[in-house]
């Protein structure tokens, strides 16, 4: 069982809403990994919850930890990251 | 009764609450306790082992929630990113595991109804999201609630869903129970009515006689003692209810009902005879209905047509205003049903925050009043929304080829608004011919006599309605100034107050004098020991529940006119409710000494 973790900062201009958290809900189901997110006051969501993702309030700038343990857990931990961390993939 | 004095801890000891009798007959079974209702969903606590069956409830409205934003997604075309990734969310939202599987988890360990499950997490959720600082992130609770929402319709907002997640059929007890209520109701799992407010002219009270089920209403205090799955009897013969009921007490209860429907039994045998006196008056003896389902009841009991069809049915039904179509498919269905006895329909009587509260989409204008009774409603609410009002009239006019129609106008109190009416009328008319749309240009088109001023201009009103209805129950109300359903009052609301039968009578004569037929509807008409009074006062039809037509029929065909006219006059002489009272209960011990040996009065 392998594990992955990164931690960064959000890079979308209007933090991570409705549209992002729907995407990341479905990388997380796409992939065969469990993967957690945590804001920077250490509140964590279940990534395959869109709205416990959205109750992290993750603002644009805002510290964000990612944990992902399982099978695909590098390549689901890879996808997010670049999701809510590359500018120019929101 | 006070509440306070009469308060006994739950011993599990038979006890007895007292209310109004609303519909005749015995129940024992096991109560549902439904809790008030600010947001629109329906709260009550599930049986035990009922829960399983409650999350495939929800599950299945989860679902059907889900297929209908899959189509909305299939409706927009491809080019509408934005609008697509919302949808989206939307349809990961339906499953997501805060809202979904806690609304489960609610269902099954604190045995919420669906609806409450729902509404409690949506209520956790948005503490939740009340905490984010971001502004545009916690504006997306919104969405949350929308897709709440969509699932909360699934559950609860089309066809009769109430009460689900129960084996056997169960008595319903509440503080109160609206139309929208009732029509959702799936009355077949449904034994009989329990209401801590309200008289027996209450709506639940009227329902529950128009389905035969028995109701107990007005019975302070109840939602406090009785809880979800209690087993009670419902005694509406004598409006009573038993808590814990020991098993003697059961059975000899259900003896006593056993009686009750044996004597009902013996009445079917005058179904099929003509409600004629001995010395030869006839009097029409037909059906109110709410619903069309209750027509079928109506043929039975041997209803010689309609006479008041409530038609307000048809606008609580869904989530949207019915249109022209929908409507025209109800009235013709019953004129052919029917055909050639007449079906009376009322067009929509009701105020205007009623159907602004059930339609928040439709932009009915919200108007607070301070007194609905006085307000905008019935005729003056369809003269003030005319376009709602020429989409009832169409469907009206339209179905008028396919029987005897009489379009009956609710509150008219003014010769005005009668000729308003007409004139809307005459338009739709017009407009129909320029269609080529068939419709019987000769239909009757009558008003309901249940404003004062209308029985004082009763005569002028006579030349221009083609018959008279006297809606008794709120004549009586206006007449008396009485508010039914306020329970401090509600025992002044007396339909033999001498100033009620001189206004009938007044009524009856009015419309005699100009050669129409005048009806009376109210409560009063299915009622056998105030029936006599209204035969002797020379109504042309009774209309009333469906039940009690054998009845009347029965009282009417062992009268004779003479002696009933003679009944009346005195009555029409006596200055107090006392002297009526006793008048008619002399009567009716010389009369018909075996039925009303034991009568005390209405």
């Amino acid at each position: 069982m392998s594990r992955k973790a990164w931690e960064g900062r959000v890079a979308n201009p209007k933090g991570v809403h409705c549209r992002v958290a729907s995407r990341l809900s479905e990388i997380a189901a796409a992939h065969d990994a469990a993967v957690q997110l945590a804001n920077a006051q250490g509140e964590t969501a279940d990534c395959a919850s869109m709205l416990e993702i959205l109750s992290l309030a993750l603002t644009q700038g805002s510290v964000v930890r990612c944990t992902a343990e399982g099978p695909e857990a590098a390549q689901a931990a890879q996808a997010i990251e670049r999701l809510l961390t590359c500018p120019e993939e929101q | 009764m006070d509440t306070e004095l009469d308060w006994q801890p739950d011993t599990g000891e038979p006890e007895t609450l007292r209310g109004i009798s609303g519909s005749p007959g015995i129940v024992v079974g096991k109560v549902v306790v439904f809790s008030p209702r600010p947001d629109g969903f329906i709260r009550y606590r599930l049986e035990e082992g009922a829960e399983g069956k409650e999350e495939e409830r929800f599950r299945a409205a989860a679902e059907r929630a889900e297929q209908g934003l899959l189509e909305l997604r299939r409706q927009f075309a491809s080019d509408l990113s934005d609008t697509l990734a919302i949808v989206d969310s939307h349809i990961r939202m339906v499953r997501d595991r805060m809202l979904f599987d806690q609304t489960l988890n609610l269902i099954r360990e604190k045995q919420l109804n669906a609806e409450w499950a729902l509404a409690r997490t949506l209520g956790l959720i948005k503490r939740k999201f009340d905490h984010i600082a971001d502004d545009y992130i916690r504006g997306r609770f919104a969405d949350v609630e929308y897709v709440a929402r969509l699932i909360g319709e699934q559950l609860s907002g089309q066809g009769r869903n109430f009460p689900a997640g129960f084996a056997e059929p169960v008595i319903v007890a509440g503080e109160d129970f609206s139309p929208v209520d009732t029509i959702r109701m799936h009355t077949d799992k449904v034994l009989g009515f329990l209401t801590e407010k309200g008289g027996a002219t209450s709506h639940t009270a009227i329902v529950a006689r128009s389905l035969g089920l028995p109701a107990v209403v007005g019975v302070s205090g109840l939602t406090n003692r009785c809880r979800t799955g209690d087993t009670i009897i419902l005694d509406g013969y004598e409006g009573r209810v038993c808590l814990h009921p020991t098993q003697d007490q059961q059975r000899l209860h259900l003896e006593y009902d056993r009686q009750h429907r044996t004597f009902s039994e013996e009445m079917r045998w005058y179904i099929r005879l003509a409600s004629e006196t001995v010395d030869g008056l006839r009097v029409r003896l037909s059906a109110n209905i709410e619903i069309p389902d209750e027509l079928e009841t109506a043929i039975y009991y041997g209803a010689a047509g309609i006479g008041l069809f409530r038609s307000e049915f048809g606008y609580f039904q869904g989530r949207d205003l019915p249109d022209e179509e929908r409507l025209f498919g109800v009235y013709r269905d019953m004129l052919t049903a029917l055909n050639p006895e007449p079906v009376t329909i009322r067009t929509l009587d009701v105020g205007g925050d009623k159907l602004a509260a059930h339609l928040p989409g439709s932009g009915m204008p919200v108007v607070r009043e301070r007194n609905p009774a006085l307000g905008l409603r019935s005729i003056r609410f369809s003269l003030h929304e005319k376009s709602l009002f020429i989409t009832q009239l169409r469907a009206l006019l339209r179905a008028s080829c396919h029987g005897r129609l009489k379009i009956l106008l609710p509150m008219i109190s003014s010769l005005s608004e009668l000729r308003q009416v007409r004139a809307v009328i005459a338009e739709v008319m017009g407009q129909l011919t320029k269609e080529d749309i068939p419709f019987n240009p000769d239909l009757e088109i009558g008003i309901m006599i249940e404003v004062p001023s209308a029985v004082v201009l009763a005569d002028t009103l006579a030349a221009e309605a083609d018959f008279f209805s006297i809606g008794t129950n709120d004549l009586i109300q206006y007449s008396l100034a009485i508010d039914r359903s306020n329970e401090y009052v509600a025992a002044m609301y007396d339909p033999l107050h001498p100033a009620v039968l001189r206004l009938i009578s007044q009524t009856v004569e009015a419309g005699h004098r100009q050669g129409i037929e005048v009806s009376l509807c109210g409560e009063m008409a299915g009622d056998v020991f105030t029936a006599p009074v209204l035969l002797g006062l020379g109504l042309d039809e009774l209309s009333m529940r469906p039940s009690a037509i054998p009845h009347v029929k029965r009282l009417l065909r062992h009268s004779t006119f003479s002696r009933l006219s003679g009944l009346t006059k005195q009555l029409l002489h006596c200055g107090d409710s006392s002297e009526t009272h006793a008048v008619l209960k002399q009567y009716l011990a010389d009369n018909y000494p075996d039925q009303f040996a034991d009568y005390e009065g209405t």
